[in-house]
């Protein structure tokens, strides 16, 4: 989980505790008194309690998780997940939890095939979609992968754009999708998929001529030619010298342009492989 | 895929589909890791879909020593219980199994082709591989500090369930014995028995960039190779070969050999790893380079280096490796293949023993089997 997703995680959890006070005035949804050893049930309860808004049974999902047994404190979410009648903005607050609570987990080995299942399957549901791809791709699921092959193949199945579809592949080496980025390289569905088939292709010794030639090819956008260099230093760092140079060259009656190039070609050289 | 139906669980296929599984096999060229992973998973399967060949062992319990996709070892678990007999020599890669799938494990359904789809019970590798050591009966006696270690950590109710189960199975087991399984207790093979690939001349280039031949590094002393490749994702293969060979390289300071015997590490994907990534690859899993100790690539194509050593490898569309078998080679003083271990985990004192045999230094024998004695023992015999 990154920084940002944590500080929106905890933005979430104050949101929750406020919608959770709030109903602490209606004590007909919660079912017991607050405090003492009922409390976990009485969220519980909530989470499920069929007159409760959604915000409201996110909120309780939230607490409960924080108020349960580290080891079984996953089992509501998971549940609330999985159910394809559920809310999905309930889902997505259980995904969230569960998502924190695969990292803090002790048991997580043990319902991780319960995990990446409910996210197979939320994979249907639009609104879910986004955030049960960046998981099952970061866990380099096998299924998921292969979907998201078949759509970049064939766009009627595409499960998202092109440009994601390929993010979402490139951190495993061996989700085989170098062939696939390749037809993308050569005819981009969108401005925004080129960069991302380049980044795959970043491994591949294969394309070092590719990558040339997007150097130093004018029609391309800065940000893309940047990008082959860069990609280039990477894969032949001496093949980007000497296309360096012709760069340089072509464009060595143009003092400002010069500098410029020369700024560039001293940063690429410097810059680590953009992931 | 047809021929897998049509031959499953008829002994008349065996032979045919062990020849499927080396990795050398054409039908694996070109292919995507996520194809190979179904393809290996089906063959286990019509192998072991009645009673599981002997001759199909190695490649069982390869998967259960290097655990890296649940399908895949989930059918490995579930076909070794159609073995004839438990063996002790199981315990090992089912323990190896059950430590690293763990961390992996998935909802599968060994009926569907590939694990994922509607057809069959699900189940899980960890659950397959738990039931597999139940199966051991008194044979996995051994395992029992293991599973009791295990089941103390709280893994989850379901898990602790199918543990008490696993172990009840070996304790109530009524057999006076544990049954061995003769034929599993030769880890080394002999060199390839077809006409060698003449390498001598081949341009290699190390860790630091030097170019070099296979003569200028091979003749003239005894050398330990191991094949590896720096992309590997499966932390049981590459990372622990690189590791290992580390800790070989300790022992043969250790015993006076390091001038004596030279280790290597060569790459399966030459053309991604560059002179820069063999360095840090060596320094995250600490192996040491020197004069005499080095990680190498071929210059040019691995292909005579792979028909040299018949190597285990095959590659996808995209020149990646999609599957390669662990591997390490004893060569002597004339750069000749004398001893192979494949396919599963070797163990440091047997190569260091094959190797210093080769030096004539005979007291390294010694330093070999004490240290032996005192090794924490966490793989099987292998064939």
């Amino acid at each position: 989980m990154s920084i940002k997703d944590y500080r929106y995680q905890l933005e979430q959890q104050v949101a929750q505790e406020s919608t959770l006070a709030e109903a602490e005035s209606v004590p007909e949804l919660l079912g017991a008194p607050a405090g003492g050893e009922g409390d976990v049930d009485r969220v519980h309860n909530l989470t499920v309690h069929p007159e409760a808004s959604p915000e409201l049974r996110a909120a309780a999902l939230g607490r409960l998780v924080r108020k349960e047994d580290p080891r079984t404190a996953h089992v509501a979410p998971l549940e609330r997940l999985a159910d394809p009648n559920e809310e999905p903005s309930v889902r997505l607050a259980a995904l969230g939890l569960l998502k924190m609570l695969a990292i803090s987990s002790p048991t997580f080995s043990e319902w991780r095939p319960i995990f990446l299942e409910a996210l197979r399957r939320a994979l249907s549901e639009p609104e879910l979609r986004a955030a049960a791809l960046e998981v099952l791709t970061h866990e380099r699921d096998r299924y998921t992968q292969e979907k998201l092959l078949a759509g970049l193949r064939e766009p009627d199945q595409a499960l998202v754009p092109a440009d994601q579809a390929l993010r979402l592949l490139s951190s495993d080496p061996h989700a085989d999708v170098r062939a696939v980025a390749r037809s993308v390289a050569d005819d981009p569905a969108n401005e925004a998929a080129l960069p991302q088939a380049m980044k795959i292709l970043a491994v591949d010794p294969g394309s070092v001529e590719g990558f040339r030639s997007l150097l130093a090819d004018s029609s391309q956008s800065i940000s893309v030619r940047k990008l082959a260099a860069t990609l280039l230093n990477n894969l032949a760092p001496e093949l980007l010298q000497s296309a360096g140079d012709q760069w340089l060259e072509a464009v060595a009656d143009d003092e400002s342009a010069l500098a410029k190039h020369i700024g560039t070609l001293v940063r690429v050289r410097r810059e680590p492989v953009p992931r | 895929m047809r021929l897998v139906e049509a031959g499953r669980g008829d002994s008349a296929y065996t032979q045919a589909f062990l020849d499927l599984l080396d990795e050398r096999h054409p039908v694996y060229d070109g292919v995507g890791t996520a194809a190979v992973v179904r393809m290996r998973g089906a063959l286990l399967l019509a192998l072991g879909h009645h009673a599981l060949p002997t001759a199909a062992l190695p490649f069982v319990l390869e998967e259960l020593e290097s655990p890296h996709e649940a399908w895949l070892t989930a059918v490995a678990a579930r076909v070794l219980r159609n073995h004839p007999e438990p063996s002790t020599a199981f315990v090992a890669p089912l323990l190896s199994a059950l430590f690293y799938i763990r961390q992996r494990d998935d909802t599968v359904r060994l009926d569907s082709y590939g694990g994922y789809g509607s057809e069959g019970e699900p189940t899980t590798a960890v659950a397959e591989v738990i039931r597999t050591i139940g199966w051991l009966g008194k044979a996995g006696e051994r395992v029992l500090p293991n599973l009791k270690e295990l089941r103390a950590q709280e893994p989850g109710s379901r898990t602790a369930a199918q543990l008490d189960e696993a172990m009840a199975a070996i304790q109530h087991d009524a057999r006076s014995e544990a049954p061995e399984y003769c034929g599993h207790a030769r880890r080394f093979g002999d060199a390839p028995k077809s006409a060698p690939t003449d390498v001598t001349e081949l341009v290699l280039q190390d860790q630091f960039g030097e170019l070099l031949t296979f003569r200028d590094f091979f003749i003239g002393r005894p050398s330990i190779v191991v094949f590896f490749y720096t992309r590997c994702d499966n932390p049981t293969k590459c990372p622990l070969t690189i590791a290992k060979l580390g800790r070989l390289q300790q022992r043969l300071h250790s015993a006076g050999l390091a001038n004596s015997i030279r280790t290597v590490a060569i790459t399966y994907d030459p053309a991604y790893d560059l002179p820069p990534r063999l360095v840090q690859y060596a320094r995250s899993w600490g192996m040491s380079t020197s004069e005499n100790h080095r990680l190498l690539r071929t210059v040019g194509d691995l292909g005579p280096l792979r028909a040299f050593f018949e190597l285990g490898v095959n590659y996808g569309e995209s020149g990646l490796v999609n599957r390669h078998r662990i591997e390490a080679f004893v060569l002597d003083r004339a750069g000749r293949i004398v001893h192979v271990a494949t396919r599963q985990r070797w163990e440091e004192s047997q190569l260091l023993e094959e190797a210093a045999a080769l030096t004539g230094e005979a007291d390294v024998h010694e330093e070999c089997r004490e240290r032996e004695g005192s090794a924490i023992q966490t793989t099987a015999d292998a064939p």
